[in-house]
């Protein structure tokens, strides 16, 4: 009886080992928090355990685990206000290369991003960071795929406006101090 | 975001995937918005991801083992006869707590045979020998594979996997228009094992689709049903 239980756990091993750090940086891009981050990540895995049978395998695998993915941020956020209250750290690989302007810039983008509303920029992480073609984000989300282009489209134009209004504020801050 | 913007919307987010157009190069040319968007996009892709850290799955016991936990011992149970004249109700919990188990596994199986990689697919394809093999679902996504795969071997390896379970007619005919499509040998007589009670056998020697050493192991197997597989 054991056996049922280690294979199990061995099959959801084997899910983790697979797409874990994935979902970590997924939720990381989202909520900006790395605790909440690992938190939800752990959480995805439960929930696949106990909706292993909601799967339709006509839809691709990674398709079906973006949708618990994306299910678990928004039960999460209803419970966690924390696109206010959590401040975005800087966990990143560092880029080769990179220089202190690059770093500024990117930085920059994060807390851009991190402005937005919460679709939107799920909308840009998925299609940008996480690889997913425009077809896979349509059906997580259960929208048309035209849909998902007019709006990951709209929701660049809103990122190129929260960068542009975030970088011109040490410039306002700078005149304000010398009045 | 004037109306020519919003009437290449489509465009612009194929372009961004890196579909070319000469549409939308043209107005990039002349929408300093439209340009500044992409951009933008080109600049995401340079910036760094975040590093996960090392972290094992966690399932917390026992709260999360319980689903499992009960079925064990109830499935134990049950087979001692603990329940009785109760065992019904239970009996269609542990039906459903078995359905879970065998899914999660089910789930492990079809994602590793939607990999890219060969050996990946080959993963899926031994890993499905411990999920049930009344499962349709996988006979169904192995059939697809052996009907499909560009790689051999994994063909090979899903007719050798789909051995175990029970032959529908459907995959039977599925299994007659592999042998019509398939070009390789070594395939044709895994499928030919699996179809080697079929009465319409014979018809395959006339089939110019099948190799003429494969038309003897036809032969061969028609002549003494017993004998199958390389001997
Ligand atoms: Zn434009």
């Amino acid at each position: 009886m054991t056996a049922v239980r280690e294979g199990d756990t061995h099959a959801l091993g084997t899910l983790f080992d697979r797409h874990h750090a994935a979902l970590y940086r997924y939720f990381y891009r989202m909520s900006g928090s790395a605790s909440a981050s690992e938190d939800l990540t752990q959480d995805v895995f439960l929930r696949l355990l106990k909706k292993g049978e909601t799967w339709n395998p006509a839809m691709k695998f990674t398709s079906w685990m973006y949708r618990i993915a994306h299910n678990t941020f928004i039960d999460r956020s209803r419970k966690l206000k924390w696109e206010t209250e959590m401040p975005a750290q800087h966990e990143f690989a560092a880029p080769s290369g990179h220089s202190l302007e690059r770093d500024e810039e990117h930085a920059l983008l994060h807390k851009a991003l991190l402005r937005l509303a919460p679709d939107k920029r799920e909308l840009l992480i998925l299609s940008r960071f996480q690889g997913l073609r425009y077809e896979q984000i349509g059906e997580l989300l259960g929208i048309e795929t035209n849909t998902v282009k007019v709006r990951v489209f709209r929701a660049l134009g809103q990122l190129r406006e929260a960068y542009a209004a975030l970088s011109r504020d040490p410039i306002l801050l700078a005149m304000e101090a010398k009045r | 975001m004037n109306t020519e913007c919003s009437s290449l919307e489509l465009q612009l987010a194929d372009y961004l995937a890196g579909v070319p157009s000469a549409e939308v190069d043209a107005h990039l040319d002349v929408c300093e918005q439209c340009r500044a968007s992409v951009a933008l996009w080109s600049n995401m892709a340079a910036m760094p991801a975040p590093v996960a850290p090392r972290m094992r799955l966690q399932l917390p016991k026992p709260r999360n083992y319980w689903p499992l936990a009960l079925a064990a011992s109830a499935l134990l149970a049950a087979g001692l006869g603990f329940y009785g004249g109760r065992a019904s109700a239970p009996a269609n919990d542990i039906a459903s707590l078995r359905k879970e188990v065998r899914s999660l596994r089910e789930v492990v199986a079809l994602s590793l045979l939607d990999q890219q990689s060969a050996s990946e697919r080959l993963r899926g394809i031994r890993y499905s020998a411990s999920v049930d093999a009344s499962d349709p679902e996988l006979a169904e996504a192995l059939s697809h594979t052996l009907r499909a795969d560009p790689s051999v071997d994994v063909r090979l390896a899903a007719a050798d996997a789909l051995r175990r379970f029970p032959q529908s007619t459907k995959s039977r005919e599925s299994m007659w228009q592999i042998l019509n499509a398939d070009d390789s040998p070594l395939v044709q007589i895994a499928v030919i094992d699996l179809l080697s009670e079929d009465p319409r056998l014979p018809q395959l020697l006339n089939n110019s689709n099948i190799h003429p050493s494969v038309k003897e192991y036809v032969q061969a197997v028609l002549a003494n049903p017993q004998k199958r597989g390389f001997q």
